[in-house]
């Protein structure tokens, strides 16, 4: 989603970043500087969402791996992954499934194999890279069937 | 970075103003309990996970062990100190003592500031709802079923 | 049919009543509120880290090591003492004592000076006027060290080339147990024989309350506020460590948030002890964060086990055989104990005539495996339980079925060959199913179709307090002012309750309610020697010796009343604060004017007494014993699960948990113990490990360390039995650790039943439920 991220510091006060400049994907860094803190997070009010996350435990934990899926009104789609790789990343073989078919059936269930082909996700104390990638495919399949059965009707 | 390593904190707590040198990267919670000896509340895992350390920052709960002392300048803050003696404190307590909710007794602050709003919101709550707003509030000598139980007797009255 | 009974030869006699049955009138049996609660509740309670703001003098920091495995070469302090507000750095070298601590062995330094043997080894100790500065003084003592090969598990500690850790190897010692013939049994063709490897975690005990506290040498007397298990023994550890006589060390243990066996091992005394000796009239303080409780403090011991049963095609149970390796990490801790626990405990409830059970345990270079609720025997029981599952499942029987043909039943041996007079467990077992079926389909949504349901069985059976003939009692001393009883206990309450439970008992004996009497606890200058408060034995043992000492107090007062009233003692009780006639209804004198008559006539009104219980030492080369624990714990649990195929998820949905605690001196902390008890043994079975890697914790805090949260914990279902246990005060024996015991192997129970696979390594990580769900 066209998500903005704001962060502040003191000296030079407060700028906004695009949530794709905010994350550096490939170095597992974000944009903030050593002197800023991030203060707010302006979300698209008029994307359907859905987010799924696997942890050790239910309560509140920092999750094994997790999924976030917006859709926009026009159609468009973002399937972001947390946990599978050095940092939040998109499935953009997903997303463009579910762009070029719609939701249906057939396209979630590619688009679930897609994911798992495209991540990298690592290994820690927590779960092996092989756990994390297979749970991708369950989520993104669990996420988007959840937005399926949520479609707002014609 | 030009920081100076001490700095000056204004703020209210338990309903009395102070004013405070601390370290710029002090905690509210080594503020409340090292400046002020408001020893009730607790430290427990210094990080956020464990909710041991609760008070309420204008009415929020909130973690002091990880919150910097600086983000609560003028605002009020509440302990168990004087959270304790208010109507709502005072039911909360009497639940956990009467529902045997207290054994080794070091998450009980965490767990009744935690779940004052919970009470004073008025709305109806399931155990579900009770359960999730306690999530951060971890015990290990309970298993939380007599602290679930206190709390929404309390709720439900 | 021919009538045989005797002719009365008088009739309609009217039997004589016994008035000196032991009838309960007071507050024994009661859900009396905790004594020690609300000023808990309200922030009052002081624990030891809330007795350092605004009142010390000096911190003390600790250098640890850097390796996990190392020669120390040489110690330079000059750097650190040159910070400012730093008042002295201390090595091994000022260590005036032993330098040693140990419950078992006294092999751990205080401060190491030869060698560092894992991450949590002190080496130094910066003082200073405030921790700022003694966290920038921790950072420049310069160590000098010579890393050696790290031992980082217990197949590398067995491998041929091992580094060696002790001079004799690494093996720190084993534990036999051998009844019977089993290997004859295993040879027997018809005979069904189920095996399994299990293997356990490292658990961490994760209490709140970080340890934390402060001391104060006098010139005279040194005075140590800090939580412990064992106020006394950790007197007699500080003494000689520190090389002051025992009578110069006092020991408080303050309101203690939380131990579970992780303050049975010393922690900050002796440290806070050798600061306090160099900085006299100082109020020296030290506390841990949570990173340095997590690497320094010992942990559940990890645990393999290699299980072999033999049962008939009947399903009745012949032979077991069973291989234990442990591991130990650095030190020996309690390790010792835990090795005999787990072997007195190889074959739990069951009747098992021919049983083989080796136990060893290894050192590694990882933390000190030691005390944790339920040690030893908690490991065991995923064990066996897991074995009566998988006979079940090869005989195709029903699980709860095979459980009941094996169970020991009253006058049969367990294990050990100690033969139990009320083996409670079936009853136990019954009441947690009946339970379990009556409240069945509640609270139970349907399940999705990657959802799979199961449920899961445990029994088990815990020896109380120490046993195997170890010196084991409790001393306590009761005594009476005009205003108030005390009662003086060496127990700790770290949240078990024996404050509340001491009152309880004291009242009931003296006629009084649990508000007049006054609890002094656990402090080697007021109150007398408790032994330690671990092995489910406080309410036992100090609540024996309480109601002995109360008996003491009350047998004086009612000898100043019969002065007093001209009637024979036992014809005068002491009921709801009054002394009162038992026949004569004119007799009736309110509980403090009695005290002050009796202080008046020069009665000292006091009470002492020690209850001591003679176990036997189990035989060197079998490990029988008539009497290897004073008494015996049954429990069982029935949980149900849900697991998610899909993802491997796990979700405790009922838990029925039932134990026999003989009785209830309070039931209402009988369940908070069930239910606290219940709870970490889902954070064991499913989500608690502590990770090591080369010896280097990777899980050092509460974000990598996962404790069950609300969410994780369904609303425990306790279930009291109360078979009244001769041997215990009132009749009740324990219930600290039995349901930790329990829990694990219900849940692990019910796993396999709903995946249809056995499960047999804890924890039920959602990746390992998934891996054991595609297996082939």
């Amino acid at each position: 989603m066209p998500t903005i991220v704001e962060v502040a510091s003191l000296e030079r006060g407060t700028r906004q970043v695009q949530i794709d400049e905010f994350f550096k994907e490939k170095e597992g860094l974000t944009s903030l500087l050593p002197d800023e803190l991030l203060t707010r997070i302006i979300i698209p009010a008029n994307w359907r969402t859905g987010w799924y996350e696997i942890g050790k435990r239910e309560g509140a934990s920092h999750s094994i791996i997790c999924c976030a899926i917006g859709i926009s009104p026009q159609g468009d789609v973002r399937i972001a992954l947390g946990g599978a790789g050095p940092s939040v990343c998109r499935s953009k073989a997903a997303e463009d499934q579910i762009k070029r078919d719609g939701l249906n059936p057939a396209a979630i269930a590619t688009a679930a194999q897609a994911v798992i082909t495209e991540v990298s996700p690592e290994s820690n104390l927590h779960a092996s890279a092989n756990y994390r990638r297979a749970m991708c495919g369950v989520m993104v399949k669990r996420v988007l069937n959840e937005l399926l059965d949520r479609r707002p009707s014609k | 970075m030009k920081f100076d390593v001490q700095t000056k904190l204004r703020l209210t707590v338990n309903g009395k103003p102070a004013e405070l040198t601390i370290d710029y990267d002090e905690s509210l919670l080594s503020v409340l309990r090292n400046r002020l000896g408001l020893t009730g509340t607790k430290g427990a895992c210094l990080q956020g996970e464990c909710g041991a350390c609760t008070v309420l920052v204008d009415q929020v709960p909130t973690n002091s062990c990880i919150a910097l002392a600086m983000q609560a300048c003028e605002k009020t803050v509440e302990t168990i100190e004087a959270v304790s003696l208010t109507p709502t404190g005072e039911l909360l307590s009497k639940a956990f003592l009467s529902e045997g909710a207290c054994q080794c007794g070091y998450c009980i602050p965490g767990m009744l500031l935690a779940s004052k709003p919970l009470v004073e919101n008025k709305l109806p709550v399931d155990d579900a709802a009770i359960r999730e707003a306690l999530e951060g509030n971890l015990c290990r000598c309970t298993g939380y079923t007599a602290i679930l139980k206190a709390i929404s007797t309390v709720c439900s009255d | 049919m021919q009538d045989i009974s005797p002719k009365p030869l008088l009739d309609n006699v009217e039997p004589i009543r016994t008035p000196f049955a032991e009838v309960i009138h007071g507050p024994v049996g009661q859900s009396v509120p905790r004594v020690d609660a609300l000023a808990k509740i309200h922030g009052k309670a002081k624990y030891g880290g809330d007795l350092i703001p605004l009142t010390a003098d000096l911190h003390v920091g600790v250098v640890r090591s850097k390796f996990a495995h190392a020669e120390i070469l040489n110690i330079d302090t000059d750097e650190a003492r040159q910070v400012t507000g730093i008042v002295g750095v201390y090595t091994a070298k000022d260590v005036r004592g032993t330098n040693r601590v140990g419950l078992i062995f006294r092999d751990h330094p205080v401060l190491a000076s030869e060698k560092v043997m894992y991450l949590g080894d002190a080496v130094a100790l910066v003082v200073g006027i405030s921790e700022r500065a003694i966290s920038s003084a921790k950072h420049r003592v310069k160590v000098g060290y010579n890393p050696l090969p790290v031992v980082g598990s217990l197949s590398e500690a067995l491998a041929p080339d091992a580094p060696e850790l002790r001079p004799g190897g690494n093996v720190m010692g084993g534990k036999r147990l051998h009844r019977g013939d089993a290997a004859r049994e295993f040879a027997n063709p018809d005979n069904i024989i189920v095996e399994e490897t299990f293997q356990t975690q490292t658990v961490d005990h994760a209490f709140l309350d970080l340890e934390a506290g402060v001391a104060i040498f006098n010139g005279q007397l040194l005075t140590i506020h800090a939580s412990g298990q064992w106020a006394h023994e950790d007197r007699r550890l500080v003494a000689l460590a520190v090389g002051l006589p025992l009578e110069q060390v006092r020991i408080q243990c303050p309101v203690t948030g939380g131990a579970f066996g992780g303050r049975e091992d010393i922690s900050i005394q002796a440290m806070l002890a050798v600061v306090a000796l160099n900085h006299p009239n100082k109020l020296v303080a030290l506390k841990y964060d949570r990173e340095e409780s997590m690497i320094v403090r010992h942990k559940r011991h990890p645990i393999q086990f290699q299980y072999r049963l033999a049962a008939t095609p009947a399903g009745q149970i012949v032979a077991a055989q069973i291989k234990i390796y442990s591991e130990e990490g650095a030190y020996a801790s309690t390790g010792p104990a835990v090795l005999r626990k787990a072997a007195s405990h190889c074959t739990g409830p069951y009747l098992v005539p021919n049983i083989s059970c080796d136990v060893y345990g290894v050192y590694t270079n990882n933390n000190p495996k030691g005390a944790m609720r339920g040690f030893g025997a908690v490991q065991m029981a995923v064990a066996y339980e897991g074995m009566i599952d998988r006979l079940a499942a090869r005989l195709n029987v029903d699980r709860l079925e095979v459980r009941r043909r094996n169970l020991i039943r009253h006058g049969d041996p367990v294990t050990t060959g100690q033969r139990i007079a009320n083996a409670s467990v079936r009853e136990c077992l019954d009441a947690a199913v009946q339970r379990f079926q009556s409240t069945k389909g509640k609270e139970v949504r349907p399940l999705l179709s990657h959802e799979r349901r199961g449920i899961g069985y445990s029994s088990i059976c815990f020896g109380l307090g120490y046993g195997d003939g170890f010196p084991d009692a409790s001393r306590a001393r009761v005594t009476a002012q005009p205003d108030r009883v005390c009662v003086y206990t060496g127990a700790v309450d770290y949240g078990q309750g024996i404050t509340t439970i001491a009152a309880q008992i004291a009242a009931e004996v003296l006629g009084l309610s649990v508000r007049d009497i006054e609890v002094v606890t656990a402090d080697t200058q007021r109150t007398p020697e408790a032994g330690s408060t671990s092995a489910s034995r406080q309410t036992y043992f100090s609540g024996s010796a309480i109601r002995l000492a109360a008996s003491e107090l009350r047998a004086e007062l009612l000898d100043v009343a019969s002065h007093i009233h001209r009637v024979h003692p036992v014809e005068l009780q002491l009921l709801e604060g009054h002394l009162v006639g038992r026949f004569d209804a004119k007799i009736k004198m309110p509980f403090k004017d009695l005290v002050l008559q009796g202080k008046r006539r020069g009665f000292k009104l006091e009470g002492a007494a020690v209850f001591e219980s003679n176990t036997v030492c189990e035989d060197f080369s079998n490990g029988q014993s008539p009497l290897a624990f004073a008494t015996y714990l049954f429990g069982a649990h029935v949980c149900q699960v849900r697991v998610d195929i899909e993802t491997g998820v796990v979700t405790v949905e009922r838990f029925v948990a039932c134990h026999d605690v003989g009785r209830a001196i309070n039931p209402q902390s009988v369940a908070g113990q069930i239910s606290g008890g219940v709870a970490q043994g889902i954070g064991m079975a499913l989500m608690e490990e502590v990770v090591m890697d080369a010896g280097a914790m990777r899980s050092i805090n509460f974000r990598d360390y996962l404790l069950p949260t609300t969410r994780d914990v369904p609303a425990i279902e306790a279930v009291i039995v109360e078979s009244h246990d001769p041997t215990g005060p009132f009749g009740a024996h324990g219930v600290g650790e039995p349901p930790v015991v329990a829990s694990v192997p219900a849940i692990l129970s019910a796993i396999s039943d709903a995946i249809g696979k056995f499960v047999s390594t804890t924890p039920c990580t959602p990746e390992k439920v998934w891996k054991r769900v595609n297996e082939r």
